[in-house]
This record gives C-alpha cells, structure tokens and sequence, in this order.
C-alpha cells in the first residue's frame, strides 16, 4: 500500500507544479500579423495591430464568407507595452506577437525617437527580432489597413514586397545592431501607398510600395532618401543582387539606350590614412549582361564594349556618389558605415582621433570612387 | 531505491507459494515387473477416463502374447497396421511355436523405422503420451517403442506476421520437428546443434535450443539453458510464454527477445551467434540476445538491392521518429509553441480549430484512443465484416467528426500518418511498445510542451542505452559504439563488405566472407 501511495504521489505532483501555465490553445490567440506605431497627442504612442481572424482566411472552410480577415485594433499610451497591455484589454483572445514580421513606425514618432521601440521589440520575447522594420510618412496606421491583393493579409503582402530584395531589407535585429555599432548610423526602408495603375484614367486602387529609405541619426529620423538613393546605398552596402541599369550613348554615337543587368556587384570602402588625414576609396566593381540595345552600336566589336563599359562604370559611380553626397552633406549622418571600416583598418586612430567627433568629421572626409564594370555577355543579336 | 527495495519486499511475499504440491505425473519410476497381466493394469489404471487411450491384447505363439498401447490420434492407424499389427498377427509363421522368446526377437520382427526400448513405467507412459505405440510383452522387463506418429496439423504456409515481397515464403508452424527442419535445411552443418528439453509439468511442451557451434559464445548458449531451466510452471502455450520468463527486464515496455515466424531470419541470426528456441505448438521462434536495431530490420533488407535497402530503412527511421513524436509535436505547437509554424499554417490550423470543443490534449487522445479501438476491432472480427468496420471507422470517424466539429481536420491528419507509420516496423512487439510510449509523450507534451517532449525522449534513451538482452547491450552497436558494426544499421552495404560477425555476439568467429571477394 505504501508503494502505491508512494507512485501515486510521485505521479500527481508534477502535474501541478508545472501547471502549464503558459498553455493556451492555438484558437485561444490573437495571432498579430503587423504591428503599427503612430505618434498621437504629442507624446503618447498609438499601437495598431493586425490581427488576423483565421475563421475568415481559410477558403473552404465551413461558413466564413464575406467579412474582413483581419481586424485593425489599436489604443494609446506611455510606451508600447502600457498600449499592448490597454488593447489586451479590448480584445477577448490573448494577443501573441511571434507571428508578425512587420513592425511600421510613423513619421513623427520616427523624429522623437525610437530607441524605445527597437528596445521593446528585443527585450520582449515575443516579438521576432527577425521581423521587418519599416518607415512611412503618413501614419502607420493607414498602411497596416490597407487591402491586400494577392494574399489574405496586407501583412504577408507586405513582408514578401520586403523579401523580394527590390529595396533594402532591414530588420530589427540590424536596426539594433546598427543603431548600437559606433561609425554606423541606422537606416531602414521607407514604405508606401501608391496607386497600382499609373498615366490612366481608370480608378485604380492603391497598393504598398518600398520606395527609398528612412535615414536616422542616432536613434531619430533624419529625413528621407529617394528611390534612385537607395540603389546607391545597396551598391555600397554590398546588398546589390539584382537590377538593371541603362545608359545613354551620346548623340555624336546615333544615340539610343543599352540597358544591362546587373549579374554581381562587389564594393569595397577601403580607408587610407596618410599623414594624420583620412581618405575613403571606394571600389565598386559590376558585371554585368547586356540585355536590350537599341542604339546603333555593334556589340560584337570589342571597342564597343569597351565604350559601354564606360558609360556603365561613370553611371554606377554618379548613383554612387549621390547617396555620399546626401548622406555627407544634406543628413551628416553615417548610414554608409564608413566610420565602421576605418575602426577595422586603424582601431587605434579611431579610438584617439575620430571617435568622438565622427559627427563633425564625416561630412568632411574625402571620398573617391573607383568604379569599374565588366560586361559578360551580349546576347544573341547583333 | 526505497522504492525498489518496497517492490522487493512484496514480490518476495509470493515466494512462499511452494511448488512442491502442483499437478504433475511424479513418480512411476519402477521399472516393468516382467508380469504382462500387472504391468497392463497399472498402466491401465493411469490412463482410466482418458476416452483416446487404446489397446490390442494378442497371442503371438502357444508361450508369448504381448499389448500393444497407443493413444488414438496421435498415431497412424495404417501404418501400425502395416508395421506392427500385420507382422504380430503373422508372428507364428516366422517364430518358433513353443519357445518362450525374448523381447529382441520380437523386435526383428516389427519393420517400423524407429524402433527403441525401455525398461521403466515413467519411460511407457512418456511414450504413449507423445504419441508413441508401446508394446508389452509377457515375460520381458523391457518394453518396446514404436515411433509412427501422425497428427493433423497446418502445412506449412507464408508466414502472416512477417510478409516479403522478395524472399522464401514458408513459415514455421506448430510441428517443433518440421520447424527444425527448416533450419536444418538451411545450414546443412553438423555444427547446427539442437538442445531438446521438456518443459511445462502438465503440458511436457517440447522446447529446443539451436545454435550454431564454434560461432555461439558458450556464456550465452548456457545462460539460455540455464534461464529456460528455471521455468516451473503448469503450461507452455506458446513461446510467449517463454519470453517471459527469460526478459532481462521483464518491465521494460521494449521486447528483449525476438520473435520471429521465419526459418529465414532464426537462421540469419544464428550465423550472427545468436541462439534461437523453438516451442512446439508455436509457429513463433524465439531469437536471443537482440538489439534495438534488429528489431528494426527486415530479413528483406538482405535480399533487395542495398541501396534500396538503404533508403528504405532510412525511411523507417525517420518514421519511427513520426510514430513517437508526431502527435506530441502537434500538441506541443499547438498549446505552447504557436511562434514555431509557418504564419499561413497556423492561419489554416487556428481555423480548423476554431469550432473544436475540446483542448488539443483531449482531442488528439480522444483520436488515438479511437484509431487504437478501430486496430482492435479490425482485428478481432470476422474477416468479411472487417473492411466494413475500417470504412465505418475512416468515414465516420474521420469525415463526420471533423465536418461536426468535434475534431480537426489536421489532427485526422496527424492521428492518421502517425497510425500508418507505426504499423511499418518488422518487429510486432516493438510496435507496441512505440504504441505505447506515443501516449506517455502526448501528455508531457500537453503538460511541459517541446521541453516535455525532450524530457521524454531523454527518459526512453536512458531506458535504452541501460536495457541489455542477454548480457548483450540493446543499442549496440551505437552504444557502445562499434564502428566496424554499423555497416548493417540504418544503412545496409553490400554483402561482400559485411565481412564480420557482429562483434558482440559473434567474437569468437568474426570472419564471415572472404574480402577478396570482389578483387577480380
């Protein structure tokens, strides 16, 4: 009898103590697919989420017709987790973040700062440091709600727009990291609404776009840089992996345009440091396929390439410059890294020298680009 | 280890019990008194009430008459007729009419196959009960014994628990002598020894040990006899029965002996320096020691292409994992680890789980408690009425419940791969004790959630690595880890690379094939 009582203590006491207290059923979750941050009343922050309302996904599936998919909740407060915790309260299923890969911050909230923010979304351990982090100039809010087109959720739209390596593709974890390394001011790319059909009468929708990036000094938005800026930036970063660049043949060559993608980009910011000054040498070199020519010259002779070469390496080298040139003298903010690369290079001179005053140094450096392209293939056509 | 020594105390309660006072036939072992009239009595009064005992009185000449005793249906009337009768009846043509004869005289008479002596009552009756004919002669203190045994009995037929789709297709059946010789057959050596012992007080079950000499370890051929010596008991019903009493660690949930219907695979093992036992009335064999890991082969896997082979028992791995883990995993994901799925899948999984009741805990028992009563009732009935039940059973447990509601549709999902792959290991046995351990991890999953899970596996890996069959660890050769072994494990190279015995049961012989064997 002992024995039994015994094996039947033994068998009974686990199941309390662990008491599975962080057991909740998958249909007992409000599974978040985005997450929006709005500035609201000058300094409170609004949270909207995007939470998606599986009976309503699933084609197929019994009843469920008709009715959004997901629903737009959001609340006010202090920080982030005071405003998570005021929707917890509106909403009858507990909220769960691990699902979102999306995480859109507004404009001006992006001006006050957002260390806050990124801090939430590490210390926390929901949310993903895996997830997308995106700028908007409107309200956040309005983009989280937009209607998707392809997929159930404007959020998984939103995420494979941001995966597809057409613009910068920045996350949490990266932002963190950035906005931490010394040398290296933080970025993150800048997201949309714009109309899907354009030079038309036809009243079309509007659909997420990622055009250009968010450009922060510190942990606060310094302002914003265009689409043919953010070519640049990837150019530098080393992220080019895909795109096309045409050129222009001057009017003395019969004109016309030759367009070439770009099959590897490689850049190196090599930093050189002669008699107490620093120097940056950036090399970019760009192999490319000629895939249109309308202009008049025959690829087949060597010369011609030769020529397209250049055109190509002078073209690279402008998008290049331009993104130095903004980030130098219009943001003085160090995206680029190039306070990074010289810390790697000289450690030493940077500790004493550069480290504290950075700021004021950066837009200062001189800067030259070496831009070399190699074309690989012509094509089959004359 | 309070605990164990608790359990000690009780077991040790039942010793007690003596086994001095049980039925069995003692005794009778006086020898014949030579008196034809009182040792014909005595046997007589033994066999009193039993309906199949017969006998035939007969003169053979003016001095000698003998009794011939046999129990009806166990020997072949027409052959005793031919064999024993027919020459007695004709006796006094060829013996001489007024002498009184002795025993061996009438022995060159009878043109029976097998024909012995004894001189005890235990010896007569013995004979008669395993379907020997005994003839008493007046005069003689020995009696003669005549072996023409016959019996209705199952030919031999494919075997039903171990099918292949390549490979010898006979199986063993009830008869221990044509069992034998299905392995006799096959290994055509006077080495193939077979030990032959009686155990069962009442039912005297034929029980033979059968090794290969010269390759068997001696330690283990005699630990086999030695634990099979042991065993008191009334019956022996089947070789179930045995396995029993000779586990290492009768309360581990995995078999430690292997049971087998195939004379293939006994003999496959026995070039490996196992030992095999055979019990009469069981088509079973038993193959000891075995490891975890033959338990998981097929006796296919030797006759396929290895490559095949290979990636067949890589499947069957990986499906032992699903047969263990699958439902734990899913309940585990489903209560605790919602970040772990895919967003478009747990859309798709909340969904489906959006009308169900119950927590994932109770709906995934409730469904392997439901798929195990189906194996059952599948089993059990009638063969015509059982494809009704399996229709019954995935129509309406399946289609109907997830349509009302009551389940979801990915846990049919689950509960129905799960099933299919636990029915795609050789060993029966083992089969049942995944069965089993399935339910042990979906409560630690539905408790603890993936740290449960690992908890579990933790557990049954200790288990394993600890478990030994017959001296021989039961994870060998991965642990302890015999690299020169693992040619035959969860992948199979060709035979003509497989040059050594496994090493733990095979030492004293290791060489199996000539390496150069391929060397053209």
């Amino acid at each position: 009898m002992k024995v039994i009582k015994l094996l039947l203590i033994w068998g009974i006491t686990p199941i309390f103590l662990s008491g599975c207290w962080n057991r909740v059923e998958i249909n007992d979750i409000a599974i978040v697919t985005a997450i929006g941050l709005d500035l609201v009343e000058e300094d409170k922050i609004r949270l909207t989420l995007q939470v998606a309302v599986p009976s309503k996904l699933v084609t197929g599936g019994t009843g469920g017709t008709g009715g959004k998919s997901t629903l737009m909740i959001s609340e006010t407060g202090a920080t982030v987790s005071e405003a998570y915790r005021n929707i917890q309260g509106k909403l009858p299923r507990k909220i769960f973040f691990s699902q979102s890969r999306i995480l859109l911050v507004g404009e001006d909230l992006a001006k006050k700062g957002v260390f806050h923010i990124v801090d939430f979304h590490t210390r926390y351990s929901e949310p993903r440091i895996n997830s997308f982090i995106m700028f908007t100039k409107g309200e956040a809010s309005k983009i989280i709600s937009s209607m998707p087109h392809f997929e159930n959720i404007s959020a998984e739209e939103t995420r494979e727009l941001a995966k597809m390596g057409v613009g910068i593709k920045v996350y949490v974890r990266d932002f963190m990291n950035m906005l931490l390394t010394e040398g290296l001011e933080p970025f993150a790319s800048q997201f949309t609404l714009e109309p899907l059909e354009v030079y038309t009468k036809n009243k079309s929708g509007k659909t997420q776009a990622l055009n250009g990036i968010a450009v922060f000094k510190g942990d606060k938005l310094a302002g914003w840089m265009e689409e043919d800026e953010t070519r640049g930036l990837l150019w530098l970063r080393n992220e080019m992996k895909e795109g096309v660049i045409s050129i222009k043949i001057p009017h003395d060559q019969d004109g016309g345009n030759i367009s070439m993608e770009i099959v590897r980009a490689e850049t190196k910011i090599v930093p050189i440091l002669k008699g107490g000054k620093i120097k940056l040498d950036v090399n970019v070199v760009t192999e490319l396929n000629v895939i249109e020519n309308d202009s008049k010259l025959n690829l087949f002779e060597t010369k011609a390439i030769e020529e397209i070469q250049k055109y190509a390496e002078e073209k690279i080298r402008k998008k290049v410059e331009l993104v130095i040139d903004k980030a130098q003298k219009e943001f003085g903010s160090d995206i680029l890294g190039f306070g990074q690369a010289i810390y790697k290079k000289y450690p030493k001179g940077w500790n004493t020298d550069y480290k504290e005053n950075w700021e004021k140094e950066f837009p200062q450096t001189k800067v030259t680009i070496h831009s070399k392209a190699l074309i690989r293939r012509i094509g089959l056509v004359k | 280890m309070k605990l164990f020594r608790q359990i000690k105390r009780l077991t040790a309660k039942t010793k007690a019990f003596m086994w001095e006072g049980s039925v069995q036939d003692q005794g009778n072992s006086e020898g014949l008194t030579g008196s034809l009239e009182n040792d014909f009595h005595r046997i007589k009064q033994l066999f009193e009430g039993a309906a199949d005992f017969s006998y035939r009185e007969m003169k053979i000449n003016q001095m000698n008459s003998v009794v011939i005793l046999y129990l009806n249906g166990l020997v072949s009337i027409e052959r005793l007729e031919i064999h024993v009768f027919h020459p007695l009846v004709t006796a006094n043509e060829k013996l001489p009419q007024h002498v009184d004869i002795n025993i061996d005289d009438l022995k060159g008479i009878l043109s029976s196959a097998q024909v012995s002596q004894g001189a005890t009552f235990r010896e007569v009756i013995d004979q008669i009960l395993a379907g020997g004919t005994v003839v008493l002669m007046n005069g003689s203190k020995q009696a003669l014994f005549i072996s023409e045994q016959s019996w209705e009995q199952r030919s031999v037929d494919e075997p039903v628990s171990e099918a292949v789709v390549l490979g010898p297709r006979e199986g063993f059946t009830e008869n221990i002598r044509t069992n034998g010789s299905m392995i006799r057959r096959r290994l055509k050596t006077t080495k193939l020894k077979f030990e032959y012992m009686k155990l069962g007080s009442i039912s005297q079950t034929e029980v033979m040990i059968t090794y290969l000499e010269d390759i068997a370890e001696t330690s283990i051929v005699e630990e086999v006899r030695s634990r099979l010596k042991r065993i008191e008991i009334d019956a022996i019903e089947d070789s179930g029965y045995i396995v029993e009493f000779i586990e290492d660690q009768p309360f581990s949930l995995f078999p430690q002996v292997l049971q087998t219907e195939r004379p293939d695979r006994v003999v496959g093992n026995l070039l490996e320096g196992k030992v095999g036992i055979l019990v009469a009335n069981s088509p079973f064999a038993l193959i000891v020691p075995v490891t975890f890991f033959e338990m998981m082969n097929s006796p296919e896997d030797y006759y396929g292409r290895f490559i095949m082979t290979s990636f067949i028992r890589f499947i069957r791995y990986l499906f032992l994992a699903v047969a263990l883990l699958f439902p734990a995993i899913y309940i585990a994901v489903t209560t605790f680890h919602h970040e772990l799925l895919p967003t478009n899948l747990i859309f798709s999984v909340a969904a489906s789980r959006e009308k169900v009741p119950f927590p994932a805990v109770i709906e995934a028992l409730l469904m392997e408690i439901t798929f195990e009563a189906l194996r059952e009732a599948g089993l059990r009935l009638p063969r015509p009425i059982g494809s009704t039940v399996s229709i019954v059973g995935a129509l309406v447990v399946g289609q109907a419940a997830v349509e009302a509601g009551i389940v979801s549709a990915p846990l049919v999902i689950v509960v129905a791969t799960t099933g299919i792959a636990s029915f795609m290991f050789p060993s029966y046995a083992l089969t049942g004790a995944i069965r089993l351990l399935r339910f042990f991890l979906i409560f630690l999953a539905a408790t603890l959630g993936f740290y449960g899970i690992l908890l579990g596996i933790f557990f049954i890996l200790v288990h394993l690595v600890q478990l030994r069959s017959f001296g021989v660890p039961y994870m060998s050769p991965v642990a302890p880890f015999h690299f020169n072994n693992l040619k035959d494990i969860f992948i199979r190279v060709p035979w003509w690379m497989i040059s050594e015995r496994p090493n733990e049961t095979g030492k004293r012989n290791l060489k199996r094939l000539n390496p150069r064997n391929r060397k053209y």
